[in-house]
């Protein structure tokens, strides 16, 4: 098992290692449709997502959270999210790789828990930002 | 087309439905977390989790409540439509057999000017709860973007 995240660990400012996920192939699609309930045809059929007037299928945005998600809950292992915003500022294509870099912008305490507030980015590999957001996490 | 105003306040039906560690997993893999928490109980328990964790964004599965579809009511024409953005506030956790309810409000539509031309934002507000405790454990709050 993962050592867990100290708070004296975590400081104001500190930069999160960044972490590569990808490529977002078309099964991965077809699994979160599934998993998710969201079978927007949008995401795994590319005649329909034509239509709409893109290239081809895109990534759930809310996919695209659960991958950030995931960075933030590995990087603060063992920690508890609070509240977890994602704002989706571009369109992660299929075959699309993310990059996900964070940074420590508070650190304090509230009602006995050990609170930390990050802000995250996620980029594709040609460096078009798709989300960015912001979390707390008690540790 | 705009979106008919009178939905502002619209409350949705609850559902209730019992979380599954099949479904935990299946969603974890989805999104090729490998955390153990979601996979194997004993690690769950190592955590402190009397069961299998949910993954932050599992309560995805449970954005709209009720059996109308939430597009086809508010008239939502899946062509004209971009998510916004998400926002969860977790109050408790939610583990492996747990019953849940939740329901769907609208909250908002208000009128917007874009690149695209004028588009509707909607903002929906979930909120879950443990059944047998009564417990408030997540808000969820979806804004979406519909296209005239």
């Amino acid at each position: 098992m993962k050592n867990k995240l100290k708070f004296e660990e975590v400081s104001e400012g500190l930069e999160l290692p960044e972490v590569k996920n990808g490529p977002i192939y078309r099964q991965q699609l077809v699994d979160y449709a599934s998993a998710s309930g969201d079978y927007n045809k949008l995401h795994y059929d590319e005649g329909f997502a034509k239509q709409t007037g893109i290239s081809g299928c895109i990534a759930h945005g809310m996919l695209v959270m659960a991958m950030v998600g995931s960075y933030l809950t590995d990087w603060a292992k063992g920690g508890i999210l609070k509240n977890f915003k994602i704002r989706f500022v571009g369109m992660t294509n299929e075959n699309d790789t993310l990059s996900f870099t964070g940074k420590v912008l508070k650190k304090y305490k509230e009602n006995g828990d050990n609170l930390v507030q990050i802000e995250v980015i996620s980029k594709t590999q040609d460096e078009r930002i798709t989300t960015t957001g912001s979390a707390i996490i008690a540790i | 087309m705009k979106l008919d105003r009178n939905f502002i306040g619209y409350e949705f039906q609850s559902s209730e439905i019992s979380i599954t560690r099949w479904e935990i997993a299946q969603f974890a893999n989805a999104i090729r977390d490998s955390n153990p928490i979601y996979y194997n109980l004993n690690e769950g328990k190592k955590q402190g989790f009397k069961d299998i964790p949910c993954p932050p964004t599992f309560y995805t599965k449970f954005t709209f409540s009720g059996e109308k579809n939430f597009f086809t009511t508010l008239g939502i024409d899946y062509k004209k439509l971009l998510d916004g953005g998400r926002e969860y506030k977790y109050y408790s956790p939610c583990v492996a057999g747990d019953i849940i309810i939740y329901q769907t409000k609208v909250q908002s539509i208000d009128e917007k000017e874009s690149k695209r031309g004028k588009m509707d934002i909607v903002i929906a507000i979930t909120t879950g709860k443990n059944k047998e405790t009564k417990e408030k454990l997540w808000d969820s709050i979806c804004t979406l973007i519909v296209f005239h």
